[in-house]
């Protein structure tokens, strides 16, 4: 079977061949040309499926957010009927009264309750806390930590010295196994003994488990250690 | 997903069924041809089906010795009778009979496994981290052009650019993609097998 390859991987390079095909803009000969030759060329189709893949995932994250106002899109002008039907005391008033109740549970609880944690930051305080350094050795027992609700807790950490990673990252999974939180550490942080500050309890008293594991330098992760430890709620 | 030179011993592996390079051969094709088909035809059973067909004509094909004389122009091949499946639908608009000796031709199930989702995710994490690092305009062009589907030509004017830039933004956008893809992703996440 004879298929002759029109377009050579420097055409394709040099007539954005890939982005047109992918904005549909390439004449019908030209993108059979081009066609035949990513068929055969394994950068042009790398190159065209990571295109591909970067249109769909970005149609995916572009609509998690609604559009920013466009100010270059020209909005049609109300008529002036339609501008004074927005001041209609039937409407106006309900409205007003809603903005009303809005500012005004701003400003009695939620600006308060902010103040109050932001000025709680600035103090000094003990904080709960427990030890894993020896909570991945066989015959040791779990370490238990009571937490106040909704408050923070620090775990201690001992990660095994291994040069072959350059980095860590440490995962809670919760009672039943899901992953509440990750954090990744430095190399040359994990030296020393790791004070890891968790932000609150997510799930409860229960049984977790800190998962560590070892990133080498070509992104693959390994386990290097499971801390479990029980945590338990004082309300 | 790696490139295999398509060479003898690999053409000699997928004639012989071995199961792992057959694999490769649907992966690396697939998508491919999905594109390829996409860019003609909306409907998504449509392509689907065109896209089984097309691996069927070429297993049969390949089965049939000595129809493939050169290993090497197996990629042009598999576009070849991708147009002349597509030939056919553009014709009949349907197929009553598929190729009978291949009616039970199993194709390798391409549906993700824990690694392809998990390369999946890693995947729109860097795209995410590439389009914050747009500028607002931009990621409204690419919004209106990918998203909204607008016709390109109007939305260019709107933003006041030409065609030009809309392809430079795409080529920098994948090259920035390529760059944190292959350094960042795991080549074990990157391939679909291992042939």
């Amino acid at each position: 079977m004879e298929v002759k390859d029109k377009m050579n991987h420097s055409d394709s390079i040099r007539l954005l061949a890939a982005e047109k095909y992918l904005l549909g803009e390439l004449p019908d000969d030209t993108r059979e040309e081009f066609e035949e030759h990513y068929f055969a060329c394994e950068e042009c189709a790398e190159d065209l499926r990571l295109g591909a893949a970067l249109i769909e995932h970005s149609k995916v994250i572009l609509a998690e957010a609604p559009p920013q106002d466009a100010p270059h899109r020209v909005k049609p002008e109300s008529s002036s009927g339609q501008l004074l039907g927005w001041l209609r005391p039937a409407f106006l008033v309900p409205v007003m009264a809603v903005l009303l109740a809005v500012v005004g549970y701003q400003n009695f609880v939620t600006y308060p309750r902010l103040s109050h944690r932001v000025a709680s930051l600035d103090k000094p305080a003990l904080m709960a806390s427990v030890s894993l350094i020896e909570s991945n050795t066989r015959g040791v027992s779990r370490g238990v930590v009571n937490v106040q609700k909704g408050q923070p807790f620090l775990l201690y950490l001992d990660i095994p010295d291994d040069s072959r990673f350059t980095s860590y990252k440490a995962e809670l999974l919760g009672p039943s196994g899901e992953l509440d939180w990750s954090l990744v550490i430095p190399a040359a942080q994990a030296k020393n003994t790791l004070p890891i500050r968790a932000p609150r309890a997510p799930d409860g008293s229960g049984s977790y488990t800190l998962v560590v594991k070892g990133i080498s330098s070509d992104n693959q992760a390994s386990e290097v250690g499971k801390y479990p430890f029980d945590l338990q709620i004082q309300q | 997903m790696q490139f295999h030179a398509f060479d003898e011993s690999y053409l000699q592996r997928l004639c012989s069924g071995d199961f792992r390079t057959e694999t490769h051969f649907v992966d690396y094709f697939s998508e491919l041809i999905q594109l390829k088909l996409r860019s003609r035809v909306k409907s998504p059973q449509v392509v689907e089906d065109l896209r089984q067909e097309t691996f069927a004509r070429v297993f049969t094909a390949l089965r049939t010795e000595g129809r493939l004389k050169q290993p090497e122009r197996l990629g042009a091949f598999v576009n070849s009778v991708c147009n002349n499946v597509l030939l056919e639908h553009y014709r009949a608009h349907s197929r009553e009979n598929p190729m009978e000796e291949d009616a039970d031709q199993k194709l390798p199930d391409t549906s993700m496994d824990v690694v392809s989702i998990i390369a999946q995710k890693q995947m729109e994490d860097k795209v995410r981290q590439i389009l914050e690092e747009l500028p607002e305009r931009d990621r409204r062009l690419l919004r209106e052009v990918f998203l909204e589907a607008q016709d390109k030509d109007i939305v260019c004017k709107n933003f006041g650019v030409n065609r030009e830039y809309l392809r430079v933004l795409l080529f920098r956008a994948k090259q920035a993609f390529k760059e944190l893809y292959i350094k960042r992703v795991p080549a074990s996440a990157r391939d679909a097998t291992a042939g």
